[in-house]
């Protein structure tokens, strides 16, 4: 067989990934619905009143982002596991670290990208200006890939386990503090007068770190779990 | 004579090595906390701003220290025992754990109690307290992922590698706390940097050093319980002068 080249290998996976997603929509729709679910909630729990919920916004939006990307983390190596295919990717001679990030990347894709997409509609419902809004899309979008990713060492490290869903949280829901503190930070800052870009910096520089590193844990964490 | 360095990195020698060191850590501990406790209530004198809430640092500064420190020397056990796959450091990784909780959930508790007179609040979000808290669910994160998995030495390895990533994230934890609390407000109050009295400091001193010791002691025991546990098929458990009476 020809030995393809890493980013081949990477397109190949994101591509294979976002197809078996397109052909099970319902997986994909259920976490936006939770997320718009989780966001619409607050409203009804905190009260109507208009200058709460700008305060709030950003910090809702953020944790039911936090929230439904854990949600849709459980599925990430689950479904490959059960039916034999994530053994056949530990055997491919190829770095399995670009695999894991073509993993990551197309679960950001199908359980990131659109709630980033969704946001504006969110975060008109809770009467953010225009400016909060695009500061806060910047932030979700530097910001969900990095769950996605440090998501995706705890679906390694609990793959397979029972009550695997729940630890998984545990596990993964502290490591993404600072990733919710500069996001609503920059928003903050927004609304506040204040210059945002020392948060959205933050942002990618923890971006970068995760790039980095996460996908060669994560591989290390699958191997762990596997052998 | 060249020195065997390994010899005690094999549970079978550290077992009986292990047992032979807990008195001396153990006996030692018990005094000093004598000391420090009869040090802290009756000599060291009465605080100027804080009248005699202030006693309370005298676990509470201990307490937060060492549930850092075990923290790291538990992600140090985990990575050696990852890297050179010695069962032995990985146990002590387990070991160490609980007793990190502990602290770290003492050292809240404690803040708290005297957050409530000095502060008027049990609980502000202060970046140190935030940061505590969230290791402790560090803490509860690796004991947790390590109960659920089954066969043990996949549960160290898994768990070794949630220790050193956890490690790696609690210095940015910390700082982005740090940043996220001084956007919001300062701190309402801050340890004023005033030289401490002589008492105050010996008993504090006394304090950490028995509070180590009783960290040693305890991790010690746990190690030999994980030992006997683990190893419980092997022919020198069933040796042992206590397992066969």
């Amino acid at each position: 067989m020809k030995k393809r080249s890493l980013f081949s290998l990477l397109m190949l996976v994101i591509r294979r990934d976002l197809l078996l997603a397109l052909r099970c929509r319902t997986d994909v729709l259920t976490t936006l619905v939770f997320f718009v679910m989780v966001v619409s909630l607050f409203p009804l729990g905190v009260g109507p009143e208009t200058d709460m919920l700008r305060k709030i916004a950003p910090g809702v939006l953020w944790v039911a982002a936090l929230l439904s990307s854990m949600l849709s983390l459980g599925r990430l190596f689950s479904a490959d596991y059960l039916d034999g295919t994530l053994e056949q990717m530990l055997l491919v001679p190829q770095s399995l670290s670009v695999l894991v990030l073509g993993k990551m990347v197309a679960h950001w894709m199908v359980s990131g990208l659109p709630l980033v997409l969704l946001t504006p509609v969110l975060g008109l419902q809770f009467d953010m200006s225009v400016e909060a809004i695009g500061v806060l899309i910047l932030g979700l979008l530097l910001g969900t890939p990095v769950l996605s990713m440090l998501g995706a060492i705890g679906a390694a490290l609990t793959l397979g386990l029972r009550g695997g869903g729940v630890l998984l949280s545990l596990l993964v829901l502290p490591l993404c503090i600072p990733v919710l503190i500069f996001g609503t930070g920059a928003v903050g800052a927004v609304t506040a007068g204040l210059n945002y870009s020392s948060n959205l910096s933050m942002m990618g520089a923890l971006l970068v770190l995760a790039l980095t590193f996460t996908p060669w844990v994560a591989a290390q964490a699958l191997r762990i779990s596997m052998e | 004579m060249a020195i065997n360095w390994f010899k005690y990195s094999a549970p079978t020698t550290f077992y009986g090595l292990a047992g032979k060191l807990i008195p001396w850590f153990a006996i030692p501990a018990a005094i000093l906390f004598a000391v420090g406790l009869y040090i802290g209530f009756a000599v060291a004198p009465m605080d100027a701003q804080q009248g005699e809430f202030y006693r309370i640092i005298f676990i509470h500064v201990p307490a937060s220290m060492l549930s850092m420190f075990l923290y790291m020397v538990m992600a140090g056990y985990a990575a050696l025992g990852l890297i050179f796959n010695t069962r032995l450091s990985s146990m002590m990784a387990s070991a160490v754990a609980p007793t990190g909780a502990l602290f770290a959930f003492i050292s809240l508790w404690t803040g708290a109690l005297w957050g409530k007179p000095m502060w008027g609040a049990w609980w502000v979000w202060d970046a140190r307290m935030t940061s505590e808290l969230i290791l402790l669910f560090l803490y509860l994160g690796f004991i947790a992922l390590h109960a659920s998995i089954d066969d043990p030495r996949r549960a160290d390895r898994a768990s070794a590698l949630l220790a050193i990533v956890g490690s790696v994230n609690v210095p940015i934890i910390y700082f982005s706390v740090k940043w996220w609390n001084t956007l919001h407000q300062g701190s309402t109050i801050k340890f004023s940097g005033t030289s401490m009295h002589i008492a105050m400091q010996q008993a504090m001193f006394t304090m950490l050093a028995a509070c180590w010791l009783y960290a040693i002691a305890v991790t010690l025991a746990r190690v030999r319980s994980i030992i006997l546990e683990r190893e419980r098929h092997t022919k020198w458990i069933a040796e042992l002068a206590e397992v066969r009476s």
